[in-house]
Parts: C-alpha cells; structure tokens; sequence
C-alpha cells in the first residue's frame, strides 16, 4: 500500500513494511506502483 | 575550481551517454548494486538526496546511483532508465520514467534502495510506526498489478 507525506510516495509491501519510495505527478501518485522489483515486469535478455 | 570543473564535465558527459544510449535502445542488460548512501528523503520539497527530483535531467539520477543497467521500453508506452542487481527486472533497485524518447526530463521515480527521512523512516520501518510519525499523511491505498496486489 502507498502513503503519500508531501510530495513523495512511501510504499509498504504486503508485511507493511516499507519497501520503496516513489516521485510522481500528484494524480498519479496514490496509485504509483513504487517497487522496483515487484512493478516492473519485463524481462530483460 | 578543479572540483567545479569535474562536476561540470561529468554532467556533460552523463548528458551525452543519455543521448547515445536512447540512440541505440535496448542496450546489452548488466547489473549494478544500489549505493550504500542511505539518501535522505524531503517530504515537502519532493526530493531524493537534495537534487533528485521531477523535473531534472537523467544525468542528476546518473550521477548518484551510476549509469542505468537498462534504458528503454519496459512497460509499455514508457521509455525508462532501470537500475537492477541482476539482468533480470525483478531484482531492480530503481526506475525512472522519462517524458519522450527525445527528452531526458525525469517524469517518475521508484527507487528501492537505502533511504532514510527526517524522522528516521527507512527501508523497514513498519507501517504502524510509520503513520505515527506523519499525523498528516494521505490516504493509506492498496496498489494492485494485473488484479493483484502488490502493495
């Protein structure tokens, strides 16, 4: 789950423990995906 | 005034691999560490370690965590830079969106590495003890992937 404190995203994994911290536009920011290993799918080859 | 002209010399020189590396997408994956710099983290300006921020070049973020293992198309629509442990995306320590193929302007940031805020939050910290530290603070929101949460 995200917080938002200011303009900086803080997001916990499913332990709720805090895992990452994002920067986005305001309107996306609640919704950011913010971490890195479990946002991004692709795989790199 | 050495000092200076370093700094300025690596800007440009950060500046110029961005452009050589959006030339050519896609470049050969390799991997790297996150610094051990625990970077501080401004709520009310917005930013990473002073400088890190919407809006800047891709050169300020190079400059602090090193040359991205990755640049390119990740997710569809988004042209980003990715920083990651191994070659494969899941063990990324960071990411950063840029506005276009044709612009280094940082849009959006995930970084997963060591950071601390003012009221001593870190890579850790529970969410309850969070939450007492920021009275203030936004909703609490659930983030989902593909139907699932991840957050």
């Amino acid at each position: 789950m995200n917080v938002v404190v200011g303009g900086v995203v803080f997001a916990f994994d499913m332990t709720k423990r805090l895992q990452a911290i994002g920067l986005a536009a305001k309107v996306d920011a609640q919704h950011l995906c913010a971490i890195p290993a479990v946002c991004v799918s692709s795989s790199l080859k | 005034m050495i000092r200076e002209t370093r700094g300025v010399f690596a800007a440009w020189a950060a500046f110029a691999l961005t452009v050589l590396f959006f030339a050519a997408p896609a470049v050969g994956a390799v991997r790297s560490n996150p610094p051990r710099t625990s970077f501080l983290v401004n709520t009310s300006k917005s930013t990473i370690a002073v400088t890190l921020k919407l809006g800047v070049p891709a050169s300020a973020f190079m400059q602090k965590w090193g040359l991205p293992d990755y640049g390119g198309t990740l997710e569809p629509g988004k042209i980003e830079m990715l920083w990651s442990r191994t070659t494969r995306a899941s063990d990324a320590w960071a990411v950063v969106r840029l506005a276009g193929a044709s612009s280094t302007k940082i849009t959006e940031v995930r970084f997963g590495g060591s950071f601390r805020t003012l009221q001593g939050d870190r890579r850790g910290t529970g969410l309850a003890l969070f939450l007492k530290h920021w009275p203030h603070h936004g909703a609490i929101t659930p983030v989902s992937r593909a139907g699932v949460q991840v957050e």
